[in-house]
């Protein structure tokens, strides 16, 4: 154990200390053990329709440029010049076959390669030109493109573990590919990065922050909000290197949203047919049950099945995180259904909807209390650790963070926790499908 | 357009077009020493060639572009698609001579020019190309050539419906393609500096075609470069890609 994290296997008790959220030397140290040493997330290919579309992004504190090169590769560099370091990319998305840097002019193509130098009978003829320079590795899976700057590091889909299924399950459910709408969601919080990921799949919080959300809902609804029978039923799941989820019953999903008219539900009730068919019931049945997914350091998928969000989560400083998001559709859903995903992205997730702004003031009061550490050392991180059932209410979720966090950092392995097994709602597998089914258009 | 680089008067000679409309039409040029960046045709509106090309043709040689111009629009007679089409590749053919390949060539159009540089963005893979103010075609092909397209809001022959429309078919091309609409002005906006928005809308499209023939066209290697290329340490190689 760790001055950091303290488990009592006898109460039993879970609490971490409030030094890792305002530490520089504990941020300094995750910067190094966690997020040189993990795979990270970039954008999705959906982003880059044509050739030599980019987008620019931050990664670990990086500038990098996500491509597609003429060739329709995609291909992820260092936003820096090879010169002298100026970035060669500052807007944040375009198209260009070449990239100049505006300094002194060096330009290069999508593919990385040095195009030309002003100027240059200023370099010796056997000048080594140099090119972009790209993190160690690039990965992607079903379209979501990663990077590692570890050059030791397992596959992407040894890495993303039991994550992987819960992406499929996302993706599946688009016949022709999901795909990211154009534009991002950017905000920031006063407030350590490892809180928003902790508050993504925060099960306990909804009734209590959300109650404005919930009270839009129900009035959209005439008045009341039908809990959906069985919403209870939901568990918080360990997915191996620090991934877990919580993913609910079929009925879950039904609590979100504004109404739909009878022809809108009749499509979902069809397209939802047609999955079945291609997929089987045990799968589509857990399709249709809402999820927070985190993938460990920092990527957070929230399916509420009529709206997911990717959520990129960028530590700037011990009390400060930037946030970029996106909106991930099935692109051949009727208007509708788009219309209600779209006003779920804005109400819910935005940075002025009704509910992000709960979070983030819940997040940046936490952060300011930490001030009082000597007080108040402690944040516990218990609830469901007395029981093998982990429905999504407990932090059995957090815990699986925090314990891959302190192997990471303090080089220690905590003592695990037991979960039952899960009720067969939760394992229902996929048909077996040909490769050509499940792989997406890019 | 008017700083302190001399300007340059433009060659005019006429051209006989083999091909195409098997035309004899004058055909204005800027050859330039040293390593030019790229190379452009530039399409004149209809009867625009004395009074544009000149003025056109010097503001790409400040960027470092050898061009040819030409007014291909038909006067009195008649000129199809498919004429237009093979006109184009006699210009090319003319810069081919001087050494410039395809990718390296950037086409400008204005007016008249401008529907013809949309169809031979349809029709030709060059570096890039750029419409200004051009009369609509209908039912326009998927462009194999990046392509820009600047319209007055106020031309008759380009209304927001059928610039929409345009947009949304450009879609389904393989490549990047972009429209931009200016409020308040009609189709020579270029040449009326005087009234605020068009003098706006003006700058801002010279900005934009410099900017999109800077971004695709190929630039020549010189000497050295392409001795570089042998010597190139590309970080472009292993693992850096999906
Ligand atoms: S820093 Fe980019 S060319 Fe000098
Ligand atoms: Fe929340």
């Amino acid at each position: 154990m760790s001055d950091y994290i303290e488990v009592d296997q006898e109460m039993p008790r879970f609490r971490v200390n409030r030094k890792v959220m305002t530490d520089p030397a504990v941020f300094a140290s995750e910067r190094e053990q966690i997020f040189n040493h993990s795979w990270l997330y970039v954008g999705h290919e959906t982003e880059l329709a044509k050739p030599n579309d980019y987008v620019t992004r931050t990664v670990a504190g990086r500038p990098l440029i996500l491509a597609r090169d003429a060739k329709g590769k995609i291909g992820v560099w260092v936003n820096s010049c090879p010169h002298r370091g100026a970035m060669l990319c500052r807007d944040p998305k375009g198209n260009a076959r070449f990239l100049t840097c505006f300094y002194h002019g060096w330009s290069f193509n999508t593919s990385g390669e040095p195009v030309s130098v002003p100027a240059e009978e200023g370099y010796s003829a056997d000048f080594e030109r140099p090119g972009l320079a790209s993190p160690a590795k690039v990965e992607s899976y079903r379209g979501f493109v990663f990077v590692s700057f570890d050059p030791d590091i397992v596959d992407l889909t040894t890495y993303l573990a039991g994550a992987k299924e819960y992406l499929d399950l996302v993706l599946d459910q688009s016949e022709v590919g999901m795909e990211i709408l154009p534009g991002t969601h950017e905000y920031s919080a006063k407030a350590n990065w490892k809180l928003l990921a902790e508050n993504s799949y925060d099960g306990y919080h909804l009734l209590s922050t959300h109650q404005r959300y919930l009270a839009m809902i129900a009035a959209a609804h005439g008045g009341k909000l039908d809990v959906p029978k069985g919403i209870d039923d939901t568990r918080a799941i360990n997915l191996g290197n620090g991934h877990a989820v919580i993913a609910g019953s079929p009925a879950s999903s039904g609590l979100f949203g504004r109404p739909l008219s009878e022809a809108a539900k009749q499509e979902k009730a069809e397209r939802f047919q047609r999955l079945r068919e291609k997929f089987g019931d045990a799968w589509v049945d857990r399709m249709g049950g809402a999820r927070n997914l985190v993938i460990f350091p920092n990527l957070v998928v929230i399916d509420l099945v009529m709206g997911v969000v990717v959520r990129k989560i960028e530590p700037v400083a011990p009390d400060y995180l930037e946030v970029s998001a996106w909106h991930l559709v099935p692109p051949d859903e009727g208007e509708e259904l788009h219309k209600q995903r779209l006003d779920n992205f804005l109400t819910f997730w935005g940075p002025g909807g009704l509910a992000s702004p709960d979070d983030v003031e819940a997040l940046e009061t936490c952060q300011r209390s930490y001030t009082a550490q000597r007080e108040l050392p402690w944040s516990d991180i218990s609830r469901g650790l007395h029981s093998e059932v982990k429905e999504m209410g407990s932090e059995y979720q957090m815990r699986t963070w925090w314990r891959r966090w302190h192997e990471l950092v303090v080089g220690e392995a905590l003592p695990e926790e037991p979960q039952g097994p899960l009720p067969d709602f939760f394992v229902g597998q996929r048909l077996p499908q040909t490769a050509a089914a499940t792989a997406d258009a890019n | 357009m008017d700083i302190a680089f001399p300007r340059i008067e433009p060659a005019v000679a006429p051209v006989p077009f083999t091909y195409g409309s098997r035309r004899t039409l004058p055909v204005a040029r800027i050859e330039l020493g040293g390593v030019p960046r790229g190379a452009a045709i530039v399409l004149c509106a209809a009867g625009a060639l004395e009074r544009d090309a000149g003025e056109v043709m010097n503001g790409l040689a400040e960027k470092g572009y050898e061009s040819v111009a030409v007014d291909l629009s038909p006067g009195t007679g008649a000129v199809s698609d498919r004429d237009l089409l093979g006109d184009v590749s006699v210009l090319m053919g003319l810069l081919g001579e001087r050494g410039w390949s395809s990718e390296q060539v950037g086409l400008v159009g204005y007016g008249f020019g401008g529907r013809t540089a949309l169809l031979a963005a349809a029709e030709f893979e060059v570096g890039a190309a750029v419409s200004v103010g051009a009369p609509l075609i209908r039912a326009t092909r998927p462009v194999k050539t990046p392509w820009l397209g600047l319209f007055g809001r106020q031309d008759p022959a380009a209304p927001p419906e059928a610039v929409a429309c345009l947009r949304a078919r450009l879609r389904d091309s393989p490549v990047h393609t972009e429209v931009v609409t200016y409020p308040g002005v009609a189709r020579d906006f270029r040449f009326d500096a005087r009234e605020a928005q068009a003098h706006a809308a003006s700058f801002d499209v010279w900005q934009r075609t410099v900017e999109w023939l800077e971004l695709r066209v190929a630039p020549r290697l010189t000497a050295v470069a392409q001795k570089w290329q042998t010597h190139t340490a590309s970080g472009a190689a292993g693992p850096s890609r999906v």
